[in-house]
């Protein structure tokens, strides 16, 4: 039967496979997150598992790691973008464990279910620093990131202190529900608004991005037609607001952000040029994961669990010179 | 005795080297595509690293959900329809065994088996409303989509639900995460084995049931068919039906692989099981096709991924390729003489 | 009449193609003169689509000369052709069928406006004329598809004018059409014909051939074995040329009559019809004996097709009564009329009898997979077994089994559906033009089988718009008109005459009593 032909190939390249050779564990496997080998001489691959290279602030994170390790010989570093699709990045992260990386830098796009697979590089002796958004449990080497509960807390003070001292109903445009950031942020928001008349009336996923921030601000203005004020946990989904404020007609409207990218289209310049009340400064954390996987890799040393990075208020007071700054800085 | 009509070269005998091409086209095109990645695979310590068992299960395990999709879309497929609603129903499926599993009261069997009912009749309602309303599949299942994303969304609250395993109360039976793991030295992925077992017995369904008959009878010429005397709404209702109850069953796989039920996920899953099914030569307008081919479609498709990834080429790059490959294959199969079938 | 000494519009000299090592059309010289009708007969493989491809540019690759107007020419395509003046009529109509008439005639060439939209109201206007001088009046703005299949032929026929062709190609272009619209098309022909236009007819009908005709060429197995004059040769003669042995009688010889006891009886039966291009049965009564054949005649859009569904389930829910073997029955639908024992051959095998790309075996067994499965697996060898049993009895080539049926001839493609219908070992045939299509072997084979089947015991109501076919073949036949059943004839004493006669209307009867046979 002409099938059976089909089949029988379709069984060779099954024996093919499972006769392929065998070397998950050469070379002798490190201790957990430990590397098997270390020291200024040898040549490393790194691999960088990104959740969504649309995000402009993901993007930043990739150019600073690779602006980073271009200053470091030893390093070749490997991307991978997940586009929001969890199964995706653990692919991409088995094809590096694969690979056979020394040391893995991973933004998860959600906590679970990237999981599993850190554990695994972990449980392998690969050194892994999670860079913004956490895992479950402890199985990584360092996490690296800002402490979002408090730049949201700092955020909720602001808007009590300065942008509505008499209290106000405003929106809130939240981050990818299942992220750890956008969790944090909106805890640490309603922590600082404690105590004042501030009331959240309406409150919508833009899951991070500018346009969908857009579709959702046009909708709570709409119902809302009264709020005061946007708080945006990130700023291209805040200036998504200001383009459905201005069409609302309420182009005066306060919309903060938080992100503070110091690039022609971020936070900064937005900023700057008005279209943000304020945003506060959210450090990609790229140029200190490669200086912790050179304290890894090339001096064997040791390194905290945890580092958090320092965040800032930027109105347009201290805008332009931040941006200067931040451009002319290493 | 009336001479047989004239007749275009590929259908006399003489021509026979180019049928087979036609006929194993998916097949073919895997072996190549296997032998262009042990090429090009790089090397680590003077091995292949593509040929690696442990990468090789890797690419089967990652095409392992899409492979399941892709069997039910084929059937969809062989009555001439299409069903646009697989991602979102393996997103919702996905939700549904995590919210039962972790809630209180479900054990592992009720919850899949009410889980599997629901894409079941999700699939069948899609089929009601396409043979009972007129309205094109096309549309319908673009609705579905949707809809069970939107179902997906409200199950969950909206969040991810996360599943932990063990005896206590909001944890899921610990059997489940077996689906996480491998057997036969830790090699075989648990979804590997299930996307095998869901593809011979639809193999074995479309050669030997009375019921196949009639799906490539109604893909082939529903008019005929119908006068023929094969049920056409019955056939088309059911269709749909396993498509749904398959894209579940790959929403429980999903889950237990990722010990999460997310309700964004397997969004534009339904594009690759569409492209395995394309792939592997199973004609858009119906009436011929098989599921050996889809899965040859799904690995090539997978291999592909795989090698390109290893390689380290930018994503967008990788999402061109595998573009070109499905136009490719799109091409081979109008060129395809009738008498292939 | 020396023909060489008349110049000739078109001719083909030593004109050879073949396929794959095989010979489809051999060392063929063909000419037209202008004004004159030129008739072309031969037998499904014979080589006539071939050659007639050839002339119209669809065929490439071929060896020979042609000359049109003494120029010779070499068509790189069929729009090359066109602009040649040389337009084809094909057998399959290549209309679109959501498409309104105007829009498919004029389909590729609409006329424009000045500012470069399609100018609609002049493609109405022209389509209105066009479908005037063939003698229809239909509106140009409906959809093809809302057309009977004779109408369907007749705007192809409008198209083709529309080119204002000098050699205009006809394949089978009467096949669907209606006495009255025949003589139409004929007097367009004449038309054409003192315009000095050349006309190849292709037909299988030797009465419309000796009407039309001026000459008759026949192709057997890709060469040219005879010349005719065309009002002169007869039935027994062409036969004789294109099968290459003479040929009994077609039709059946033989018992007729009812071998006993009724089998189908039916009472009133109506529709209340929805749909504009169908012509329910508005009030029905007939009946079929057991092993007797019975024929439905009548005029395209009398409603013989629409019976012969609601006899099948198809179509809408009737009133009156339909006794089968004397208890009543109301099929629902193909399925349930299978159940009860009643098989349909429906009129147009390649839309609605046959999935051109699947196998022989698979459209042969698909009515009767359900019934040999077991638990809904089906068994290889009874499904052979039956496939191959029926192939055997029909006349059809064992070894095409495997082959897609489209690449079967005409002739056996319509055995294969009639196959079909016989596998369920049904009481009751419905045949709607079985024969329609189909060379002179195969129908001669068709009508052994239904001979064979009635002398079985199974009953057959056959409808045809060929009179020869009715009176030779069937016991008794119906005349429907509008919808009802208005008249039944005695085949032993009735004549080709008197049955289109009472198709067309009482008005019709009264003229035929000047007499004599056509």
């Amino acid at each position: 039967m002409r099938n059976s032909r089909a089949l029988a190939v379709a069984g060779a390249c099954l024996l093919l496979a499972a006769c392929g050779t065998t070397s998950e564990n050469s070379g002798t496997p490190g201790a957990q997150g430990a590397p098997s080998s270390c020291g200024p001489d040898g040549q490393y691959t790194i691999g960088m598992s990104q959740a969504n290279v649309a995000e402009p602030y993901r993007q930043r994170m990739d150019d600073d790691i690779r602006a980073a390790a271009a200053a470091v010989p030893q390093f070749t570093v490997n991307f991978a973008d997940a586009a929001q699709d969890n199964s995706k990045q653990v692919e991409q992260v088995d094809n590096f464990l694969t690979q056979q990386i020394d040391l893995l830098i991973i933004s998860p796009n959600e906590a679970t279910p990237l999981t599993a697979p850190v554990k695994r590089a972990y449980d392998k002796g690969i050194p892994v620093l999670v860079l913004d958004r956490k895992v479950d449990g402890e199985a990584y080497t360092s996490f690296i990131g800002a402490d979002n509960v408090d730049i949201g807390r700092q955020a909720g003070e602001y808007y009590k202190n300065v942008l509505l001292p008499e209290g106000g109903k405003i929106g809130e445009l939240r981050g990818l529900a299942g992220s750890t950031p956008a969790k944090e942020r909106h805890d640490g928001f309603v922590q600082g608004i404690a105590g004042s008349d501030i009331e959240i009336v309406a409150a919508q996923d833009g899951d991070w991005l500018r346009d969908k921030g857009q579709q959702q601000a046009d909708a709570i203005l709409k119902a809302n037609p009264d709020i005061q004020a946007i708080y945006s946990h990130n700023d291209p989904m805040g200036e998504g607001a200001r383009i459905a404020a201005a069409d609302a007609g309420r182009g005066d409207l306060p919309i903060t952000g938080i992100d503070g990218l110091p690039i022609e289209s971020g936070g900064l310049k937005a900023v700057e040029q008005g279209r943000l009340s304020a945003t506060f400064i959210y450090p990609t954390g790229g140029a200190e994961a490669i200086d912790t996987a050179e304290r890894i890799l090339i001096d064997c040393g040791q390194v905290p669990k945890t580092q958090t990075l320092p965040t800032k208020l930027i109105t347009q007071a201290n805008a332009a010179e931040t941006y200067a700054e931040l451009n002319n800085g290493s | 005795m009336t001479k047989v009509a004239e007749l275009p070269d590929l259908n006399r005998p003489g021509n026979g080297l180019l049928v087979p091409l036609f006929r194993f086209q998916s097949l073919f095109g895997l072996v190549l595509v296997f032998i262009a990645a042990v090429v090009f695979s790089p090397t680590r310590r003077g091995e292949l690293v593509f040929l690696d068992s442990g990468n090789l299960f890797n690419v089967v395990r990652s095409m392992s959900e899409i492979g399941i999709l892709a069997v039910g879309m084929t059937l969809v497929v062989l009555i001439g329809g299409i069903d646009l609603s697989v991602g979102s129903v393996l997103g919702l499926a996905s939700v549904g065994v995590a919210v039962l599993l972790t809630g209180p009261g479900f054990g592992l069997v009720p919850a899949v088996l009410l889980v599997l009912a629901i894409g079941l009749g999700f699939g069948l309602l899609q089929g009601f409303a396409i043979t009972s309303f007129g309205i094109q599949a096309f549309i319908v299942t673009l609705a579905g989509m949707q809809i069970a994303r939107g179902l997906a969304r409200i199950w969950s609250g909206g969040q991810g639900v996360s599943i932990t395993y063990g005896g206590g109360p909001g944890q899921a039976p610990v059997v489940f995460s077996l689906l996480g793991e491998r057997t036969f030295n830790g090699l075989v992925p648990i979804p590997a084995l299930i996307f095998a077992v869901v593809a011979v017995l639809a193999v074995v369904l479309l050669r030997v049931s009375a019921f196949s008959r009639h799906v490539y009878a109604v893909g082939g010429n529903e008019k005929a068919a119908r006068l023929s005397g094969v049920p056409v709404k019955r056939v088309k209702i059911i269709v749909f039906g396993l498509c749904g109850l398959l894209a579940a069953l790959a929403g429980i796989v999903h889950a237990g692989q990722l010990n999460f039920g997310g309700p964004n996920d397997g969004a534009m899953y339904e594009l690759d099981a569409i492209a395995a099914v394309v792939i592997g030569g199973t004609s858009l307008m119906g009436g011929r096709g098989s599921v050996v081919g889809t899965v040859a479609g799904a690995l090539l498709v997978g291999v592909l991924r795989n090698i390109l990834a290893l390689r380290n080429v930018d994503a967008n790059v990788q999402l061109l390729v595998i573009g070109l490959v499905i136009v490719l294959a799109a091409s081979l199969q109008r060129m395809r003489p009738a008498s292939v079938s | 009449m020396d023909a060489q000494a008349v110049s000739s519009l078109v001719e083909l000299t030593g004109v050879g193609k073949s396929y794959g090592g095989v010979a489809a059309v051999r060392e063929v010289d063909f000419s037209v003169r202008a004004g004159e009708v030129h008739a072309l007969l031969g037998e499904n493989g014979a080589g006539k689509s071939t050659l007639m491809k050839i002339l119209c540019g669809e065929v490439g690759g071929y060896h020979g000369r042609i000359r049109i107007d003494g120029d010779p020419v070499r068509f790189s395509g069929p729009a090359d052709a066109q602009r040649a003046g040389v337009a084809m009529i094909h057998q399959e109509l290549d209309l679109v069928p959501a498409l309104p008439i105007a829009d498919n005639v004029f389909l590729g060439r609409e006329p424009r406006t000045r500012v470069g939209t399609v100018d609609r109201r002049r493609m109405q206007r022209e389509t209105a004329h066009l479908l005037d001088r063939i003698g229809i009046g239909l509106d140009p703005r409906r959809p093809v598809e809302s057309l009977r299949t004779g109408e369907q032929q007749l705007v192809t026929i409008a198209k083709a004018l529309s080119f204002e062709a000098r050699v205009i190609v006809m394949d089978e272009p009467t096949s669907a059409l209606s006495a009255p619209e025949i003589d139409r098309l004929f007097t367009v022909i004449g038309e054409l014909r003192r315009a000095g236009a050349g006309i190849v007819y292709i037909s299988h009908r030797m009465d419309e051939i000796g009407r039309v005709a001026d000459r008759a060429t026949v192709l057997r197995n890709g060469s040219v074995v005879a010349e005719f004059d065309a009002r002169a040769m007869t039935a027994r003669q062409a036969s004789a040329a294109m099968v290459g042995r003479p040929v009994e009688s077609v039709f059946r010889a033989g018992a007729r009559g009812a071998a006993g006891g009724e089998l189908l009886r039916v009472q009133d039966l109506a529709v209340r019809s929805r749909s504009p291009g169908r012509r329910d049965p508005a009030g029905i009564s007939l009946h079929v004996g057991r092993g007797e054949i019975v024929g439905l005649a009548g005029l395209l859009g009398a409603g013989r097709t629409e019976l012969l569904e609601t006899l099948y389930g198809v179509g809408g829910r009737p009133t009156g009564r339909i006794l089968l073997r004397g208890e009543e029955i109301r099929p629902r639908g193909p399925r349930a009329a299978l159940r009860h024992g009643i098989a349909f051959v429906p009129e147009d095998r390649r839309l609605a009898g046959l999935a051109l790309d699947h196998s022989v075996l698979a459209n042969t067994v698909l009515s009767i997979v359900d019934r040999i499965a077991r638990i809904g697996v089906v068994p290889r060898r009874r499904e052979r077994g039956a496939a191959t049993e029926v192939v055997d009895r029909l006349g059809v080539k064992r070894a095409s089994l495997r082959a897609p049926v489209g690449s079967l001839s005409g002739g056996n493609q319509q055995k294969v559906v009639l196959g079909r219908g016989l596998l369920t070992d049904p009481v009751l045939l419905l045949l709607d033009e079985p024969t329609r299509g189909v060379d002179i072997g195969a129908k001669a084979e068709i009508y052994r089988l239904l001979g064979e089947a009635s002398s079985r015991g199974v009953g057959v109501l056959l409808a045809s718009s060929e009179p020869a076919e009715l009176i030779g073949v069937c016991d008794r036949v119906v005349v429907l008109r509008n919808g009802r059943a208005v008249r039944e004839l005695d085949t032993a004493t009735t004549t080709e005459a008197e049955l289109l006669a009472f198709s067309m209307g009482e008005g019709a009867v009264e003229g035929l009593v000047a007499g004599g046979t056509p």
